[in-house]
This record gives C-alpha cells, structure tokens and sequence, in this order.
C-alpha cells in the first residue's frame, strides 16, 4: 500500500506545485532550484528556502518596526530593505512577493506612508501564505521520500 | 618446426602492432616486408603524431579542443578548419580506439586521450546576500567548478590578496581565481567599485569579472562593461546562464597563448546560431559592438557558437521585463 502512497504523495505534490504556479505565486526560477537538488545536494530547496524565510522574517520586522515609528521619515533605509527582500525573493522563484515589494517600492520612492503600510500589509499576508504553502509541499515531499524507501519482503525478489 | 616458430613470432607481432595492421593477413614470409614497409610508412606519422602530441601537452589544446568539439557539434558544415579538423578526427579515432599509441619510442601509456582532463575552474562569487550566495554557488558546483563565496567586496578583494592595508603589488591568491562573479548593489563597495579596482590591479586585471543584478537598467549595464566587465547577467541566475560564463573561462585562458585563435574566432561574428534558449530578440550587434569594442576578448566572444546568448541575454532580459 504504501508504494502506491509514494505516487500518490507525488501527485499531491504536483499538484500543490502546480496550483502554486497557476496562482503566480511561485515562478519557473522555483524550478530551476529543484533542478539543482540531487543526490549530492538532496536537500538543497528546503535549505536555501529556510534561509530566505530566516532573512525575509528579519527583513520583515526591520520593515514594519521603520514604519511603526512615528517620526519616520528614513525611505532610503527602507528601500535597501525592500532591495535584499525583493532580490532574495527572485533568486527563490517568489514572484508575487517580488511583485507587492515592486509596488512597496514605489510607494516609498513617493514617501507615501500610507501606501507604504498597505504594501506591507500584503506583503506579510503574502509571506504567510508562501511559507505555509512551501511548509506542506516539503511536509509532502518528506513522507513521499519515505514511502518510496519502504519495500516489502516480496518486492525484494 | 622453424616455420611454426615464425609464425607464432609473427602472430605475436600482429597482435601488438594491431596499430599498423588492421586487416588480416595469410601469415608467410612476405608479411616482413609488408610490415617493414608500413612500419616506414609509420615512421612520417610519427613526427606527425609527435607534433600532435606536443600540441595536446599544450594548454593550446584544451581550447582548440573544446572549439574541435563545439565547432563539430553544433556547426558541423563549418568544420572546415584543418587543425580543427584534424583535432576533432584524432580525439574520435583516440577514442573509437582505432589508433594505437602504443609505441615503444614514445610512452604515451599514460595519456588519456578521452575528454580534456582539465583542471577545474575556481570561481569567486560575492553577494550580500544568503540565499543569493547558496544558488550562486550550488549553479556553480553543479557546473563543475570550484566556488569561494564572500558577501563583499571587501572580503572579495582581501581573498584575492588586494587588501587595502598591506599594499602589496604582487597579488597573491591561495587559488588561482578564473572568473570573478559579483553582485551589483552591496552595502559599502558596491559591485562596480569591485570591478573598477580589480581592473586598475595589474596582478588582477586579467581575470574575467561578471556583474549580477536585479535591476536590468541599461545604463547600469553600459556602465560596467565599459569598466572592463566580461558580462552583465540579470537576476535571477540560471543553469543556462552559468553555462555560458563557463565558455569565458575556458576560451580566455586558450587566447591568451594563441593569437591564432583569436583571428579565427572573430570570423562568424554576428551571426546567431539559433540555439534553442534564445528568444527571438533585436539584433544584438547594435548594442554589442560600440561597448564591446576596446579588448580583444569581449570580441572573441561572438564567435562561439553558445556566445551570441551572452550578448543578447541583456537584451533578452529587457525584452522578458518588458512585456512583463
């Protein structure tokens, strides 16, 4: 039962993968990072998408701690922020990430507060959504590795 | 009994010069004289091959030899060059073991004929950033290259032993560095500042320096590859893209010792060869020609059959944003 569990996990996985791509949340650059991973590197995805999510939660709090400050005015800083985290998330494949900093971007390059507040909004909703989506995908690929590496006694002949 | 003796000599004998006789023959004593004779016939190859052989000792093969096979790969009707031709034909029959080289005044037991053994190349990448740093260098490995990344360019310029506080002329780096990949926007020295001092170090301004960034502006690109910069690669890094960087490196070292190369090289200039990444995009000549004029091994870049890519790639990507 559980050889038939490994394909079954695979297809839920592409089909999580694909739901994520039709969604524009993920982009091919996601597949270019699992064409890196094999056996000498089988776990590269997870590693550098735990890295970017380590970064992104910093950046993050940077972000909305400089705006929580009344007294901000300090764009640039912000920028360079929103710089890193758009840079690290296109390198991730993150496109709709990469997209709401485009328009935090512009919010800011116009010191529109405000605009720059409801950019972050988002992007926070949207890193949520991005790492709860990518947590179930490696869960999934996880317990497919597994169910592929079960053999029972009479598949061994 | 004699008789049998020579012949067993001469079945011996045909065994291990299989190089010379290559078909079979009744076995009297006339395959002497055939033998003799092949063996003086032999005797004109083997300055040929000695000349041959020379020439696979020299660094000057490994890029001739990549240009053999590319240029017999990719564009076989254009594979007229005769030592090309020639290169190409021996590397095929080396490795279809048709010829021997096996001789006793020459040891070449040793020699592999298979594909280049080169040595691999070491690539220094530097980005601020983690996860930039990760891809870079595992597109790298995968490539078969050896990777140190730093995340600045002062890390950068410290390994490759430009320090700011012992200003020493003689640059020393532990690893020889082959292709300097870097980052555009870094907190304190920025990519183009890195460029600009590498290129201004006589120990280090040969090495091939490429610039990476998020940002496709043209004036950004102009800039660095008037500063000297081998290529301008928009972010973010591809398998593909790391492919052609690896061409910089194997024929920058090749055109250093061959000027020959470089006449050759220059000749199918601007014309593509459709490979099938490339997006149909605007001429890249217009773009390519006025930057790219000043040194020698910009132009050569043209010429290999995967070189256009590394031209139009700006271009492709300002088109790829712009529909976008």
């Amino acid at each position: 039962m559980l050889g038939l569990g490994a394909d079954r996990l695979r297809a839920d996985m592409n089909r999580l993968l694909a739901m994520l791509f039709h969604q524009g949340v993920l982009d091919e650059q996601f597949l270019q990072l699992q064409q890196l991973q094999d056996e000498s590197s089988p776990n590269f995805v997870s590693e550098v998408v735990n890295i970017y999510f380590h970064e992104s939660e910093k950046l993050l709090r940077n972000l909305r701690e400089l705006l929580m400050d009344r007294e901000f005015s300090d764009y640039k800083k912000m920028g360079t922020h929103l710089n890193q985290f758009m840079g690290s998330s296109s390198s991730i494949g993150a496109k709709r990430i990469r997209n709401v900093c485009v328009a935090f971007r512009a919010a800011s390059e116009h010191n529109n507060r405000a605009g720059c507040l409801r950019a972050l909004e988002v992007l926070e909703h949207e890193y949520c959504y991005l790492k709860n989506k990518l947590h179930e995908l490696f869960q999934i690929e996880q317990q497919r590795v597994l169910a592929a590496g079960v053999r029972y006694p009479m598949q061994n002949n | 009994m004699n008789e049998k003796k020579k012949e067993s000599r001469f079945l011996r004998f045909g065994r291990e010069r299989k190089d010379l006789v290559l078909r079979k023959r009744p076995i009297h004593s006339n395959t002497i004289l055939q033998r003799e004779e092949t063996h003086t016939q032999h005797a004109g190859d083997g300055n040929r091959q000695f000349y041959l052989i020379f020439i696979f000792f020299s660094p000057l093969y490994k890029t001739l030899a990549t240009k053999a096979e590319q240029a017999f790969v990719l564009q076989p009707s254009q594979n007229k060059e005769p030592i090309q031709f020639c290169l190409t034909l021996t590397r095929k029959m080396a490795r279809s073991g048709v010829v021997s080289w096996r001789r006793s005044s020459e040891r070449l037991d040793g020699f592999d004929m298979g594909p280049m053994n080169s040595e691999e190349a070491h690539v220094l990448a530097v980005d601020d950033s983690l996860v930039d740093r990760k891809v870079i260098e595992r597109l790298l490995r995968i490539s078969s290259c050896k990777v140190t990344a730093v995340d600045s360019g002062r890390r950068a310029l410290q390994f490759l032993g430009l320090d700011d506080d012992k200003s020493s002329s003689v640059g020393f780096d532990g690893l020889k560095v082959d292709l300097i990949i870097t980052d555009y926007c870094m907190p304190g020295m920025t990519g183009y500042e890195l460029l600009k001092k590498i290129k201004e170090s006589s120990a280090l301004k040969e090495i091939p320096v490429v610039i990476m960034s998020s940002e496709n502006v043209l004036a950004r690109i102009d800039r660095c590859l008037e500063e000297g910069a081998e290529d301008f690669i928009v972010k973010p890094v591809k398998l593909s893209d790391v492919k052609r960087l690896k061409d910089y490196m194997t024929r920058e070292a090749g055109l250093e010792e061959s000027g020959m190369n470089k006449r050759k090289l220059r000749e199918p200039c601007d014309v593509p060869s459709s490979p099938p990444s490339i997006l149909p995009s605007s001429p890249s000549s217009s773009l390519s020609s006025p930057s790219k004029s000043p040194s020698p091994p910009l132009s050569s870049s043209f010429s290999a059959p995967s070189s256009p890519t590394s031209l139009d790639s700006p271009i492709r990507r300002l088109k790829m944003t712009n529909t976008d």
